[in-house]
């Protein structure tokens, strides 16, 4: 900042040497009662961020683009262009609807279009910003005011007087500005419902021109209607900022009438407060990262029974359910029943096997066996109906796929013995090789 | 001996009102712990608006503690203190505890920075506004002294993560008593609203505040012994 001053007042050339850079630096350590200050530091970050050195010029240097933007950045913070303008003329001046202006989309979209309006905006968020920077000024300049020890009292009421006038005017000022700001948006509604108007007077498309006509209609709406929820949602914004800023207005003045009534009351607590904290900072020490208190300052207690209730938590652990075993007792009779069911079986297998193994051994010697006489000789030797037929099924089974055995069935019944049960005849041989030599 | 007989008249029946019921636990745990209820704990601080006679009572009796109310800014505020007698059933250690110095330090400084912000609402203070009152404000040079152990120009990083720690905690407690409103996580840089209610603690030094000069003295003659 300095430096682009002396620059601006032909203190020093536009291309400045290495020296003017530590006399400027000294008369600002000067000027702020400092001891000489970190050249080098201070000289190594301006050469990162700050100046640059002139090509084949070695030792002179100029302030770089970043630098003349962040002078500009920090002047227009310090003096906002905007901040005796008001707001409503700013809002008047951009924002404001002649009756017809509009006559085609276009129009609409040249004067109030996203990247057409964005500028006005920028002038609107300006001029707000001014505005949050002055209250926020207004506000150390009053806080100031309440630690003033040297002013007499009516000095102060002239002071709080000042301030409390350039409050009053603001809030006029934004009152005025929500006023023509809503205006705007009726009438901006007003015009982009016109788009609206249209679609609907048109009649049902016939052909394809008129389908076009409609659809183009429709885009028209599209736009218009875009451009009024830009418009809307940046005055929404715009809005809440100004109720902020209002309210802190409000509540800054109802302070201020507060503390006409009870203002040395108020003074003399600040005071008394800032007394005891200098003398509560006198008496504090650093100590590992902590503060300690000399033994004389007192320390005050506070009630401090914390009631806590303990409860175990609750986990979802899955339980592995005891298994209840039943102990069966010995069934005896079923047993002995089952045994010989089993046994039965058993020995039915084998007393078939035995018949089988005769039966082939007939046929190996050549004889050949009738089906039905030999089920009578099985059933008469055994007396069961089932092992017989079993027997006999069985010897079937055996011999009828086999290449050694001949099975010839005849197509006449022939009556088993006592068993009321018919079979076709069945004759089976032994073929001729398979027969014992 | 007419008080106590307005005393008895109160009773506990009012325990009994389903509000009451239905609130106490939470009124109860909170004032013990210290808080102080005001009206952002909305239906506690209504259930006190409404049966704080009877509460007051119940502390007196119960716990020989004295339900108390401060009054500033327009806001106003209940807490549970001592009688000037003693710390009632609070005696045990476990049921009262002292500011820390920090606490008390840093508490001294937010009341201070509440009349720097005197006209805004609500007083917001973040990490740059304190930080900015220890290097730049008119007491830095102490406050300097005390948070880092010397004065310098500038403070590495790491000194001054120290000093953010210790006033995060410092905000954490005085949350929990009702003094700050805190408006970030651990992890975040701290922000947070100073409540009128930290008022409570110039009035914990009343009578040092009143009686300055007195108390200036009896410290100097402390050192002296």
């Amino acid at each position: 900042m300095a430096l682009h001053e002396k620059i601006s007042r032909k203190q020093i050339p536009e291309y400045f040497t290495d020296s003017d850079i530590r006399v400027t630096l000294e008369e600002l350590a000067a000027r702020f009662n400092q001891s000489v200050w970190q050249t080098d530091r201070i000289m190594k970050t301006l050469n990162y961020f700050f100046i640059k050195n002139v090509p084949d010029q070695f030792g002179k240097y100029y302030l770089s683009d970043y630098a003349r933007r962040v002078v500009k950045l920090i002047e227009n913070k310090l003096e906002n262009p905007y901040k005796n303008y008001p707001l409503r003329e700013t809002f008047q001046k951009y924002f404001t609807i002649r009756t017809g202006e509009f006559k085609t989309i276009h129009d609409l979209e040249i004067r109030f279009g996203r990247d057409f309006v964005s500028p006005y905006k920028n002038v609107i968020e300006n001029h707000l910003d001014g505005l949050q920077d002055e209250l926020q000024e207004a506000h150390h300049k009053l806080s100031d005011i309440l630690i003033s020890e040297q002013l007499t009292a009516i000095q102060m009421v002239h002071q709080f007087v000042l301030v409390f006038n350039r409050f009053g005017e603001r809030a006029e000022d934004i009152g005025n500005a929500i006023h023509t700001k809503d205006r705007f948006l009726v009438n901006l509604h007003e015009e982009t419902d016109k788009f609206y108007q249209y679609i609907m007077e048109s009649q049902t498309p016939e052909n394809d021109e008129e389908i076009e006509q409609i659809n183009k209609l429709r885009a028209d709406w599209a736009i218009a209607s875009e451009i009024y929820n830009d418009l809307s949602s940046f005055f929404e914004s715009v809005d809440q900022k100004l109720a902020l800023i209002h309210k802190q207005i409000l509540y800054a003045t109802e302070k201020l009438l507060e503390l006409q009534e009870n203002f040395s009351t108020r003074s003399n607590f600040r005071l008394a407060i800032k007394r005891i904290l200098n003398k509560t900072l006198d008496q504090a020490a650093y100590e590992k990262g902590d503060v300690a208190f000399s033994a004389a300052f007192p320390l005050k207690n506070i009630p401090n029974d914390k009631v806590q209730f303990f409860y175990p938590d609750y986990y979802f652990f899955i339980v592995q359910k005891a298994g209840q075993l039943i102990e069966i007792l010995r069934d005896e009779a079923y047993e002995q029943e089952q045994k010989q069911i089993i046994e039965n079986q058993s020995r039915q297998a084998e007393i078939i096997n035995e018949w089988l193994l005769s039966a082939l051994d007939e046929l190996a010697a050549g004889k050949e066996i009738l089906l039905d006489h030999w089920i009578n000789r099985v059933y008469s030797s055994e007396n069961s109906i089932d092992l017989a037929l079993y027997a006999g099924f069985e010897l079937v089974q055996r011999t009828v796929n086999e290449k050694d055995y001949q099975v010839d069935i005849q197509n006449s019944l022939e009556t088993l013995t006592d068993m009321k049960l018919q079979l076709w005849k069945i004759r089976i041989t032994s073929r001729p090789s398979a027969t014992l030599s | 001996m007419e008080d106590t007989d307005n005393k008895q008249a109160v009773g506990y029946a009012f325990l009994e009102i389903p509000e009451v019921e239905k609130y106490f636990a939470d009124l109860n745990t909170k004032l013990l712990a210290g808080r102080h209820v005001q009206s952002d704990d909305y239906y506690l601080f209504l259930t006190l608006e409404e049966y704080g006679l009877q509460f007051a009572f119940f502390y007196e009796r119960l716990y020989n503690l004295k339900l108390n109310y401060g009054l500033h800014d327009g806001v106003k505020y209940y807490y549970l203190d001592f009688f000037d007698a003693g710390k009632g059933k609070a005696m045990d250690i476990s049921r009262y505890r002292a500011l820390t110095e920090l606490q008390t330090v840093i508490g001294l400084m937010l009341i201070n920075m509440y009349y720097a912000k005197y006209f805004q609402n609500p007083k917001i203070i973040t990490w740059s506004d304190i930080r900015k009152e220890i290097q730049f404000g008119d007491l830095k040079e102490k406050y300097q002294k005390i948070l880092f152990d010397e004065v310098k120009e500038e403070y590495i990083g790491s000194e001054w993560s120290n000093v953010e720690k210790n006033f995060k905690n410092t905000i954490n407690s005085f949350h929990e008593l009702g003094w700050v409103k805190k408006q970030f996580q651990q992890s975040e840089e701290i922000k947070f609203e100073i409540m009128a209610s930290i008022h409570r603690l110039a009035e914990l030094y009343k009578e040092e505040i009143d009686n300055f000069a007195v108390f200036t003295e009896k410290i100097s003659n402390w050192k002296e012994e």
